[in-house]
């Protein structure tokens, strides 16, 4: 963790609440756009996020300084995510299944810009549709946050060698889904 | 290597986690393999594509507005810190009328000695003494007795035993 990191949290834990909101801006994005990738529902990810800094504030006091601020609240998202979507799972088998929003985030005004994002993230779902809740999470933390195995291992609460397994055999199905719908993308990389 | 366990590891080559022993085991595998250098490279561009979508993917942000909302939510919950007491000077009186409580309580539990059993216990050995006496009227030393007490019904039964372990009767 680096100094500013450092010195924001022992600010907060001494009082100055002023400081939580420079410590946690550069994970404004981040974290929303990983909330968004795993629950895959716009508001879900805002709730999950919106969860995630609530927990690091009340329990910042639990935070080890020596280890990677970043890598805490990524690990206080996914287990907020993952939450969040059980709850809201056994909510919807109660009311016999709410259809699912497929609404995107907001990107700015730009119609053409918007349908461009659109086209982009409903590939990029479509791609993590195909992976288990556990591939998915080692995928994203790995692949797409560039997170080590040690850090995604952490953040998952699992061994790196479970991530291995996991990433293994969720970079093969990534790979046979693209190749079966997107097969242009693999020729563009050529 | 087996082309089921090199497609496994191949997948791990493009993302750069294999060990440099098993990385020379997968490209020896490779090199001689034309279906499994085909699959890891298609794994390798097709984790490129999905890199370059997600960097190319806006996945949005609040507004002004609800990150306001947010931190001002996050502001009134209680803030992280060291728990504080709020007693004040109360502190050690309650701390010691806890140990106080702590000590007595033990003291019973550990002892056995709460009023209930010790009245229980009493009443069974006044009734073992009656009914001794009503067997042996003129009181015999050698005699020793067995109590059994039904938890249901609450009836008791007492076994009295001469010194060679004889029963001499019984009283109820």
């Amino acid at each position: 963790m680096d100094e500013r990191e450092k010195d924001l949290v022992a600010r907060v834990l001494n009082g100055d609440l002023s400081a939580f909101e420079p410590l946690i801006a550069p994970y404004r994005k981040p974290l929303l756009g990983l909330a968004y990738r795993i629950t895959r529902n716009p508001e879900d990810a805002k709730e999950a996020a919106q969860e995630a800094f609530l927990r690091a504030f009340k329990y910042l006091n639990r935070f080890d300084a020596d280890k990677s601020f970043k890598s805490w609240i990524f690990q206080i998202l996914v287990h907020a995510a993952r939450n969040y979507q059980m709850k809201k799972q056994k909510r919807e088998n109660l009311m016999m299944s709410e259809p699912l929003k497929t609404a995107a985030l907001a990107t700015g005004e730009d119609p053409e810009r918007r349908q461009a994002a659109g086209e982009i993230r409903s590939r990029l779902m479509d791609c993590l549709d195909v992976l288990s809740p556990r591939e998915r999470e080692v995928f994203l933390l790995r692949d797409i946050e560039d997170m080590d195995i040690r850090e995604t291992a952490r953040i998952l609460k699992c061994s790196a060698i479970s991530v291995r397994v996991h990433l293994s055999a969720a970079r093969k199905k990534l790979r046979a889904r693209i190749k079966d719908r997107y097969p242009e993308l693999l020729e563009g990389e050529r | 290597m087996r082309c089921t366990k090199a497609g496994k590891l191949g997948a791990l080559l493009a993302g750069n986690e294999l060990s440099a022993k098993k990385t020379a085991q997968v490209r020896t595998h490779l090199e001689k393999c034309a279906d499994c250098r085909r699959a890891a490279d298609e794994t390798e561009r097709a984790l490129k594509a999905a890199k370059a979508m997600a960097r190319a993917e806006e996945a949005g942000d609040w507004t002004a507005a609800e990150w306001r909302t947010l931190l001002k939510n996050i502001m009134a919950e209680k803030p992280a810190g060291k728990t504080v007491w709020a007693g004040g000077p109360l502190k050690p009186v309650l701390a010691g009328a806890l140990a106080l409580f702590l000590v007595v309580a033990g003291g019973f539990l550990f002892l056995g000695r709460s009023p209930d059993k010790t009245n229980a216990r009493n009443a069974l050995r006044a009734t073992a003494q009656n009914s001794a006496q009503q067997a042996f009227p003129s009181g015999n030393p050698d005699v020793s007795s067995v109590t059994i007490v039904s938890k249901k019904t609450g009836l008791k039964i007492i076994w009295f035993y001469n010194k060679n372990f004889e029963g001499e009767g019984y009283g109820k």
